[in-house]
């Protein structure tokens, strides 16, 4: 029954104001959705079955577009671009999911598999996800919590906040600060020019850490029993710790240090250009 | 996965260990295969950098720079075929070796050293200081890696003023703004490395704002394609 539907490339048709449509779909395909702005929420639920709850004008229509492996879901307008549409999407949790748009924000939870979410203004929250999860604002804060798998996540000119993560973490901003709190990760690499760093997770023993900001405080929670080689770097910043640490190495006046805490092993590299670094215990 | 030597292994090829640090690095070099490897390709970069010839910039740079960055379909490889160290994912801080295993090697390897080597000598593209900045900044990667960064830098400025008009002005703002911030980082970074020119910590910092810039500028010329 299903294989009869997927056969069938292309369920197109215009929708009256206020679309609200049930289709069934791949448990295991990807969900596409690209619109150039509005809202987009995705939920989840057991059900081998999308539905499809749209907020646009007359003039807007929404199509989807469904195959095996891919459901796409577009935003058409017969004369001109769509304008912004409020879209709430449920899905099978085990479906992965994209993304993208100009005027967006994006809100997705509950969702097993990969995420990829990009817009240009405005905010991503996600919830959920495993595997491969990257998001990206121009101008917008986004917020992960509860990812499980590797996360890229980047703004412009918003911050990151990351809660409950296990997995590798790339993340970069140029004006904001990055906050990441119940990590469990062995690899964490976070930058941003001017805002704020705050890190609070694990340390695992083969980890890396880089922590890398220009303008603004940069503190790290270390939990006491740390074996790690800690390299700090400032230039018009200053360091300070909750605990004594015994430096092996100091160059630059002082603005470059290296030390070992307990056995070493985990590497963990803290830079601000003009920042305050500080280590506290959790 | 790395150690505490890792992040010393350039520090060790531009000759600024102490002869204890060294004599210990070397030892541990010895029994460590992973070390033993990012040394090696280490002293690859360098060689290549090394060998650069030093040549005007093309007249379509962004490919070439592009292809450094990782990021384009390359064409034919300029200075180095970085599609061989392509990163596995985005360094944003670098050391020499992150470098090297990110790929951006030549380009933002040499490009804190190349702004203060130019800057000392008083030129801006000719004349190289007498001694190497690091040991994978010889004269002419400096000069390529300049060329190539100002080039490329002024394309995309070029690029993101001829589309302008394409963009909302909401985002042209936050874009400016935010290029603003880097700039000023850039300009903070290059009067501490005047200050103190050896401090491999600023010349990696000048060159992951540098990185930055280009990075930002390629992303507005990407929404501006997208909304165009």
């Amino acid at each position: 029954m299903l294989t009869t539907l997927m056969a069938v490339a292309v369920l197109s048709a215009p929708l009256a104001q206020d679309t609200d449509t049930v289709v069934a779909v791949n448990p295991e395909a990807r969900l596409d959705i690209s619109a150039m702005g509005g809202e987009v929420i995705i939920r989840t639920w057991d059900r081998s079955e999308m539905r499809v709850v749209a907020d646009h004008s007359s003039r807007e229509r929404v199509e989807i577009h469904l195959s095996d492996r891919v459901v796409k879901v577009r935003t058409k307008r017969e004369r001109g671009v769509a304008q912004a549409v409020d879209y709430e999407i449920t899905i099978p949790a085990t479906m992965d999911v994209e993304v993208s748009g100009t005027f967006l924000d994006v809100e997705i939870e509950g969702v097993r598999g990969e995420v990829s979410a990009h817009t240009v203004q405005g905010g991503l929250r996600l919830v959920g996800g495993e595997g491969f999860v990257t998001l990206h604002s121009t101008q917008g804060d986004v917020v992960c919590e509860g990812v499980r798998g590797r996360l890229e996540v980047g703004s412009v000119n918003g911050s990151l906040r990351l809660q409950d993560i296990e997995g590798d973490i790339v993340g970069e901003t140029v004006n904001g600060s990055i906050i990441m709190e119940d990590v469990r990760s062995g690899d964490v690499e976070v930058s941003t020019m001017n805002g704020e760093i705050l890190y609070d997770g694990t340390i695992a023993a083969d980890g890396r850490y880089a922590f890398s900001n220009h303008n603004g405080d940069l503190t790290v929670m270390l939990p006491a029993g740390t074996d790690a080689n800690v390299s700090v770097s400032t230039f018009s910043g200053e360091f300070s710790a909750d605990f004594p640490v015994t430096l092996t190495e100091t160059r630059s006046g002082g603005k470059r240090i290296n030390f070992v805490l307990g056995d070493g092993g985990a590497r963990i590299e803290l830079e601000s250009f003009a920042g305050t670094i500080r280590l506290r215990r959790p | 996965m790395s150690d505490a030597w890792t992040g010393r292994l350039s520090e060790h090829l531009d000759g600024e260990l102490s002869v204890e640090d060294r004599a210990e690095l070397e030892t541990h070099v010895e029994g460590c295969p992973e070390c033993r490897q990012t040394l090696e390709e280490l002293r690859q970069v360098a060689q290549r950098a090394a060998a650069l010839e030093d040549s005007p910039p093309a007249e379509s740079l962004w490919p070439g720079i592009a292809e450094r960055l990782g990021e384009a379909a390359p064409t034919e490889p300029a200075v180095v075929d970085l599609r061989q160290h392509r990163p596995t994912r985005r360094r944003v801080s670098f050391t020499l070796p992150q470098l090297a295993a990110a790929g951006l090697a030549v380009m933002l390897l040499s490009a804190g050293g190349a702004w203060l080597a130019l800057s000392q000598s008083g030129a801006s593209g000719g004349a190289m200081p007498a001694g190497p900045v690091s040991a994978v900044s010889g004269a002419q990667a400096i000069a390529v890696a300049a060329a190539d960064y100002d080039a490329a830098v002024a394309e995309l400025q070029d690029m993101l003023t001829d589309r302008r008009s394409e963009l909302d002005t909401a985002t042209v703002r936050i874009l400016e703004e935010n290029l603003a911030v880097i700039d000023e980082a850039i300009a903070e970074a290059q009067a501490a490395l005047l200050d103190d020119p050896t401090n491999s910590y600023l010349s990696a910092h000048l060159a992951a704002a540098m990185w930055r810039k280009v990075h930002l500028l390629r992303r507005a010329a990407a929404i501006a394609s997208a909304t165009g």
